[in-house]
């Protein structure tokens, strides 16, 4: 099976949508996949399970627009549902937040939300890329 | 006649939603019995067969209701698509 991968890097609710439609659609068909969230996306995780705004990041009004209003009404799935949805279809979901990013800020590792499956650091990640994965940079 | 275990209401949700309320359906039943799953997503129409094709399960048909569609889809054995470990 092909092994999906994302590094996940962009710190909006747009791109941890993304991650999280990938990632559903992979172990809806068995594909693993493994996430590595890192610096501004590992940030705005942190700060919206804090209860606080990350920023939209569409450029586009009617993409921003669209979303927003399907939201509202509860037609969409958001971020959160997707990758939870995906970790439910399959146990090959590797949800990962980055050390380095992490440490500089100032974050307790033993304090990360219940979403996250380890504590990863870069080497490890690429290190345990294969032949025939896939990476998605988001 | 394959028989349609279970009904699962998806209209108002855009993709990936009846997808993921199938998928959930699917695990409720026994191989053999259908689920219909209601959506009015227009990318149903194509996510829903590819998935159930790659998933081992067979589509016995799109019912047109009009404003919605029902897919009725049948479940099959799981495809063993496990990556092998070294």
């Amino acid at each position: 099976m092909v092994r999906i991968n994302i590094i996940l890097k962009t710190g909006t609710a747009a791109a941890l949508h993304q991650a999280g439609m990938i990632a559903v659609g992979a172990s809806s068909v068995d594909h693993p996949i493994r996430i590595f969230i890192m610096d501004d996306a590992l940030a705005a995780v942190l700060r919206h399970y804090k209860g606080e705004e990350i920023p939209n990041g569409y450029e586009f009004e009617e993409v921003r627009n669209g979303f927003h209003k399907a939201e509202e009404s509860g037609k969409t799935m958001t971020w959160e549902e997707l990758l939870e949805s995906a970790k439910d279809l399959s146990e090959e979901v590797e949800i990962m937040a980055c050390g380095l990013a992490l440490d500089v800020m100032g974050y307790n590792h033993e304090e990360l939300p219940e979403l996250f499956d380890k504590v990863s650091g870069v080497a490890d990640f690429v290190g345990g890329l294969e032949d025939d994965d896939i990476v998605f940079t988001l | 006649m394959v028989e349609v275990a279970k009904v699962v209401d998806a209209r108002g949700s855009f993709c990936p939603g009846p997808l993921m309320e199938l998928i959930r359906a699917l695990k409720s039943v026994e191989v053999g019995q259908a689920v219909e799953v209601y959506s009015e997503d227009q990318g149903s129409l194509k996510d829903i067969p590819a998935w159930a094709e790659k998933a081992g399960h067979k589509l016995i048909e799109i019912k047109d209701y009009g404003d919605y569609r029902g897919f009725i889809v049948e479940k099959g054995e799981k495809k063993s698509r496990r990556r092998k470990k070294e």
